[in-house]
């Protein structure tokens, strides 16, 4: 009798310590997922502020005006050396500010980058925005 | 008396596991401690970069020579001063005996100095500078072989 309460209080230890570890564990990869996240756009922040004008407006560009986009996978880094390559999927697109019928000349797009990536099976998004103005 | 060790063995793979864990939560600390850190601090010396140049080694990046676009381990950078002229630094990824350091040497009175002025992080195990897509880029590799790439001057 005395062993098997000490087993049930045994096993009643053993899973709160393991509901303890995955709230921690969880959590941590949320962390890790922002900060991953976060790094990768800055390199979205850089990109649209550098990205030249012309290839901006061009045929090719990698901001097509809304509703057209342009979409592709990313890498956005490793949590350890046994861990394969994290990815997201990054859609860029840019939207005309200004009226068309503009008589100072001056032509301002808003850039969008919005990095869709996934924590467990929840999908989140995160979007950076620059002003773009010739 | 066989149910008694039964238990207690039981409570013993319990705290073995428990400290396992704890143990590789303490490992695995770059990305959620270090990284952040790393990155901000590069973001703020390279927002203030009038330009740069990416080098493969030490050596060339002190005497401004051979740049390169990928694989550089030292980024030489040009501050543009009120009077019209420049500062310089170098940040650069060197091994200090098994540690890699990421330091910064700052141009005084017209030398490089010998050591390094400050050091950014001690707790890199790699770190690769880029310029291949036209904006600087920085992976930092961690003691686990995690793995982050900052961009330079995204404001």
């Amino acid at each position: 009798m005395e062993v098997t309460a000490a087993f049930t209080v045994a096993m009643l230890i053993a899973l709160v310590s393991l509901q303890g570890s995955l709230t921690v564990l969880t959590s941590r990869t949320w962390t890790v997922m922002q900060v991953l996240t976060d790094a990768y756009l800055s390199q979205e922040t850089a990109m649209e502020n550098r990205y030249p004008y012309e290839d901006l407006t061009g045929s090719n560009t990698l901001w097509p005006t809304w509703p057209d986009y342009w979409q592709s996978s990313v890498s956005l880094g490793k949590t350890g050396t046994n861990s394969g390559q994290i990815y997201g999927t990054i859609q860029r697109f840019k939207e005309l500010q200004t009226p068309s019928a503009n008589y100072t000349g001056a032509e301002t797009y808003l850039l969008t980058s919005i990095l869709t990536y996934q924590i467990g099976s929840a999908t989140y998004v995160k979007t950076r925005m620059t002003l773009r103005t010739r | 008396m066989s149910m008694t060790l039964a238990l207690a063995s039981s409570l013993m793979i319990l705290l073995q596991q428990h400290l396992t864990m704890f143990q590789m939560s303490l490992q695995n600390n770059f990305l959620v401690d270090d990284a952040p850190k790393i990155g901000s601090i590069l973001n703020r010396i390279l927002n203030q970069v009038d330009h740069y140049f990416v080098y493969g080694t030490k050596t060339d990046a002190l005497n401004g020579a051979n740049p390169v676009n990928t694989g550089g381990v030292a980024v030489r950078l040009f501050f543009r001063t009120p009077t019209g002229s420049f500062d310089q630094g170098i940040i650069v990824a060197e091994a200090s005996g098994s540690k890699m350091l990421l330091n910064y040497y700052a141009y005084k009175n017209g030398q490089w100095p010998t050591n390094a002025s400050w050091t950014i992080s001690s707790h890199v195990s790699g770190v690769q500078f880029a310029n291949s897509t036209g904006i600087l880029l920085a992976q930092l590799t961690g003691p686990m072989g995690e793995q982050v790439t900052y961009a330079g001057a995204s404001q």
